[in-house]
Formats: C-alpha cells, structure tokens, sequence
C-alpha cells in the first residue's frame, strides 16, 4: 500500500467566514448558496438536483480550476480514467423523507420524476462522473465518524491498483433540516449547522508534484479525537486543530476537511508537516501523515 | 492476483444457500405481495424475506450479522487473523430513517450503516467499510476486497451485500412503472419491470497461496462508470468494465464457461445488457450458457452481485446452471446468447464471469474460476 500526492484541496462553505486563517486558507471564491450553483457552474445538469450534489459540484469546480496554494497552477492532465470517491452520511436523507411525505399524501405519481435519482445514496458520486467525464471506478461511503479515512483509503487503494490515474475525493453534508435533526439526535454538541463541502485531488506520486499523503492506519485507543496537527520547525509548539467548532461534525466530511487544511499546511512550506487523525468508534483510531515529498521508499 | 474464496453465506426469499440453490434449478420464485407498503407506492409485489408479521427494525442488519458470522466460521478464521470488512448496499437502512421521519418511530442514527452489525460479530475488524454504489454494491465491495488483500495489509477480507425494501425506492419503481408487474421477467419480451428482492450475503476472500481447498478464486474485478446518464444503462460503460474484468483476471471472452447476468427485467438494462454480451462473444462458438437469478429472488439491489457470484459457484461446484424463472420469449437481442429457460442445463466449465450495474452507471464485473 503505498500514498499519494495531494494535488488540490478545497473547502466549500457557503456561510460566515470561518475564524481559523488555515481553513480560510483553502476557501475559494466566489462561494454561493446551493440555490445559486448555477452563477458559478451554469445551469446545465443542475435541474432538481439536491443540496448536497450542488455543494459538492461546487467544490470540485474550485478543486479542479484553482489548485490550493497555487491559483495559477493547472493540473496536470490524468493519463488514465478518474476515479470519484464520496463521503456522504446525510445527502440524500432529505429526498428520502420528501418521497414518502408525498407518497403518504398522495401516491407516487404525485412524486417528480427530478426526484428519482436524489433517492438514490450515490448520487453525489455518479453527478460528479457525469458532469466531469470521469470514468473511472465511482464509489460512496457512508460510515458514521471516521468516514473520511475509510474514503481516503478507498481513494488510494483505486490509485495503487491502477484502476484510475486520478481520484477525486469529496465530502458533502448539507444543513437541511433533515440532517440538522439527524445530527442533534447524534447530540453533538456545539455543532454548527452549515453546509460543508470538501474536495482533493489525488494523484499517483510518481505522476505529478503536491503534498504526500501517506496510507491510513488504524490503531486501538482510548478517547480518540478527531484532529489535525500543524508542525513547523520554527515553531516550538504544533498548532493543534479540531475543526468541528467551525464546520461541526458532520462525520467523513470533517476528517476531509482536516485533511485539506492539513494539505495546503504542508504546501505552504517544505519543512511543514500535518498529522491527521479521526475516531472510528469502537476504540479505533485511524490516522495519516502529510509531507511535502514521498518517503524515500514508499512504507 | 487471484484470491480464494474460502467460505460464504446469504439469505434470500427462498431461504438459505443451499435453500435458494435448489429452488434456483427447480425454476421457483419468491415473489409475495407486498407486506409492510401502502399500494400508493405504486408496487405491489416483492421478494421479500418473511421473517415476521411486522416490520422490525434492523432487519437487514440482523441478516447481515448471521451470513458474515456463518461465512467466517465455514472459513475457519481465527481470532487471532486481521480481518477487513466490505459491504455493499444501495439502500443502507433507510427505512429506518422513513419509519422515523413519516411514522414517529425512534431512531439511533449509528443504524444507519452497517458498521455495529458488523462489530457484533467481529469486534476486532479494524476497517469496516461501507460502499453504497446502488446496485452494483457488492461487486464494488469484491473488487475493494480484493484489492485490499493483494496490498498485503490484513490477512482476511469479508465482503458482504445486504439491502431490505425501503419505501422511497419502491416508489420510484412505481413511480416509472407503465404498469403493474407481479413478476420479474429477465429477457422476456413481457417483461414489465423490475420488483426489489430482499436479502444478504457474505463472503471470505483469502491469499491464494495460504488456503488450501478453497472451493474457488476470483481472478479479478473489472469496475467502471458510465459517465453518461443517470437511470440509463450506458453500453460504452459496461463493455469497459467487462474488458477490464477480463483484463485482470487474464482471461479471454472464450475462457469463460458461465455468465450471470444483471438481467433486471427493465425495458432499457436487458436488451443492453444482452446486445453488449452479443458483442463480447461474437465469434465464439458455441459462447458461455447464459443466465440470472433475479426472475427467482427478485433485484437484491446492493446484495445482487454477490448473491450472483455464490449461484455461480453452485452451478459450477455440482455441473448444472439453473433456469432464468419468468423467461419464456427472449427479447430480440438475446436471441444469440445460450440463455437458460424452463429447466436447468448441465455444464462442465470452470470460469463464470457475473454482472452488476447500477444506478448512476456504476458497473462491476467479476470473473471466478472454481477449484478442482
């Protein structure tokens, strides 16, 4: 099992601006409202389509056009087919309840047919493939916390199996009021209801320049958190982050968020280093490494 | 690299492995009316499990749990084995969330996936992945299974598929049904759609060279996506994932003996599920025998490929490939393919190749070679 480079990463948000400057550091603008998606992708593909597909289009558009760090940079082009890998918990939970509200009230025939494909818990996924031509293995994970390093691991096992030059890796929980009411019963607290969008680029190390993110691992502990850890040599103390007061704990979404700060940490300087890690439940921790190059040989 | 299958388990309509298995070749169906749905779905039939009067929660985890658990004891896995869990499911437990949203029932949002399901069996699994890729779930979860066994980092992979009805997806089916369909017709020209079925199913990959008498391998799993179109089968697609099946497992289109089809009885999957097989094997004569499962235990959505790919084994393991149940009159584009109808046909081969696709044009599609 090898790692791979991060090539872009962004944050989605629509909302107040975030107070940490290293989450500000990986928002793109303009950011709009998932009513307004079509101001920054235009409105082909977008008809009916639900929150979540809409802010996650949003930021792989920002992913994809503006590589974190470098706006100037362009990626550079896949020599193979481009894999989707998306964490999603809550996504379509909403249409899900929409269908059977109308159902209830009347029957299916009262449900639009615009409708159909938002039950369906890929379709963040498969609108992605869709609207980018990404033919390459398309996957959904669903888990609870923790999530996001099962979908990073999904991502880096589609890289080193060589089923596809390149994986785009989101996480998207919207703040409808479904899942607002999913995560109040999960009683989190403090959390902030505000749609989060994430999306990296990742590339086969070998193929193209970013930060390396190494393979997850998975350990017992006792109270794990989920966190990120800044290290700079310069600095004595590691800025210690835990970014579910700003985004709120929206499960995979925030480990990819801490993954994406932790990203553009590491290419801002290249003696900068970001630990990642996130509770899996049950005891488990899972955990990885970003650096601004491979290890020498790949562990 | 191929991996070996050293156990498996599942539960349909029909009952047990062994149960469905021998309901396959005696050409029965599990289809019902439905039990737990108001007709306004628009779907009145199902292949449902009949595991009570009402509907319990957590039914697809508790089908889960017992096949996961039954399959890691026929492998003999220990305790002491670093074990990987896979599952595949399109719907996850969403009726859960229906039940709570439009029927005030409670609701612990951790049952939403299946990960606790798992843990009550195998505490220690450090991984328990979910893969939520529609209908082609579990022949996603094979492929990630086996991947994860061939990067050498855990000793066992167990990949699994499990989907119960949800109403949200019934009422899509009925909501672009022309009509009403009692039953599901793979190939036939009175096909009149697809009815979900219900059920799970587990199976234990292990390194090749470390299992001794594994009853088979897979040699590799081909996944591709469509990029096309969101309900539509795309041909494009599913040939590619086809190519990319035979690509890893080193196969030829005439190495293989055996196909189980998608076959979903829909307008649009069968004719072009059939005209891309009528491609894949043009030439070859006389071409693999041909057939499918859902006209007997109904569309088990995130469950289906799996489910497939244990009815191959049978089939393979005892020399006789059940019947398609509800193919009378092939559609026109099948006329070519040795499809099975009316009675089971023997078969002296070796290597099946199984189909998935599913909504959003995620296709997989895995080759095996039975042992001995």
């Amino acid at each position: 099992m090898t790692g791979a480079v991060v090539t872009s990463s962004v944050v989605y948000s629509p909302g107040p601006e975030f107070d940490e400057p290293q989450l500000a550091a990986v928002t793109r603008t303009p950011v709009v409202a998932p009513e307004q998606a079509h101001t920054l992708l235009g409105r082909k593909g977008l008809l009916g389509k639900d929150r979540a597909t809409r802010l996650a289009l949003c930021a792989v558009h920002h992913a994809l056009t503006s590589p974190s760090g470098h706006p100037d940079r362009s990626l550079p082009e896949p020599d193979g087919p481009v894999a989707v890998v998306v964490t999603s918990r809550y996504g379509v939970a909403k249409s899900v309840c929409d269908v059977v509200t109308e159902v209830r009230a009347g029957s299916a025939r009262d449900v639009s047919p615009l409708q159909i494909p938002n039950v369906s818990s890929n379709v963040v996924a498969s609108t992605i493939a869709i609207r980018h031509g990404m033919t390459g293995p398309n996957l959904t994970t669903c888990g609870g916390v923790g999530n996001g390093f099962d979908a990073l691991r999904l991502a880096l096992l589609l890289l080193s199996s060589r089923r596809a030059a390149r994986a785009v890796l989101v996480g998207v929980e919207p703040a409808d009021e479904v899942t607002r009411r999913l995560l109040t019963m999960e009683a989190r607290p403090g959390t902030p209801a505000r749609d989060v969008a994430v999306c990296l680029v990742l590339d086969p190390a070998d193929r193209s320049q970013g930060t390396y993110v190494y393979p997850v691992e998975r350990k017992r502990a006792t109270a794990a958190l989920a966190g990120l850890r800044l290290v700079a040599p310069v600095v004595a103390e590691p800025a210690v982050l835990r970014l579910e007061r700003s985004v709120g704990r929206v499960h995979g979404t925030l480990d990819l968020v801490h993954l994406a700060v932790g990203a553009a940490w590491v290419d801002a300087s290249a003696d900068h280093t970001a630990y990642v890690s996130g509770d899996c439940g049950n005891g488990w921790r899972a955990s990885t490494v970003l650096t601004a190059s491979p290890p020498e040989r790949p562990r | 690299m191929a991996v070996a299958i050293t156990g498996y388990d599942l539960v349909s309509c029909l009952g047990s492995t062994r149960q469905t298995f021998d309901a396959l070749l005696a050409g029965q169906a599990g289809v019902s009316p439905l039990r737990f749905h108001t007709p306004a779905v628009g779907v009145g039939h199902g292949y449902q499990i009949l595991d009570g009067v009402a509907e319990a929660p957590g039914r697809a985890a508790s089908w889960l749990a017992d096949c996961v658990a039954t399959a890691v004891r026929r492998a003999g896995l220990s305790d002491r084995q670093r074990v990987s869990v896979v599952i595949g499911t399109g719907l996850r437990d969403l009726r859960a969330v229906e039940r709570w949203s439009a029927d005030d029932r409670s609701l612990d949002p951790s049952d939403i996936d299946f990960t606790e399901a798992v843990r009550r069996v195998l505490p220690d699994a450090p991984e328990v992945l979910n893969l939520v890729n529609a209908c082609a779930a579990s022949g996603h979860a094979l492929a990630v299974g086996q991947d994860i066994l061939v990067a050498g980092d855990v000793d066992a992979v167990v990949v699994a598929g499990v989907d119960a009805t949800t109403e949200s997806m019934l009422a899509m089916i009925g909501r672009v049904a022309s009509g009403i369909t009692t039953a599901l017709r793979p190939f036939d020209r009175d096909r009149t759609g697809v009815l979900l079925g219900e059920g799970a199913v587990a199976v234990v990959l292990e390194p090749a060279g470390h299992a001794r008498g594994a009853a088979a391998g897979v040699l590799g799993v081909g996944l591709s996506c469509d990029a096309a179109h969101e309900t539509a089968p795309d041909p494009i697609g599913i040939r590619a994932a086809i190519q990319d099946a035979h690509d890893r497992a080193g196969v030829r289109p005439a190495d293989i003996d055996l196909v189980i089809t998608h076959g979903t009885g829909t307008a649009l999957n069968d004719p072009t599920e059939a005209k891309v097989l009528a491609e894949v094997f043009a030439g070859i004569s006389p071409g693999p025998i041909v057939t499918g499962v859902k006209g007997a235990i109904g569309h088990t959505s995130g469950a289906a490929a799996l489910m497939s790919l244990v009815f191959a084994i049978e089939a393979l393991r005892v020399g006789l490939v059940p019947p398609i149940a509800g193919l009378h009159d092939p559609i026109p584009e099948a006329r070519g393919l040795r499809l099975v109808s009316g009675a089971p046909v023997p078969l002296r081969g070796r290597v099946a190749q199984i189909n998935s696709f599913g909504f959003g044009g995620v296709n997989a599609v895995a080759v095996l070679e039975v042992n001995g």
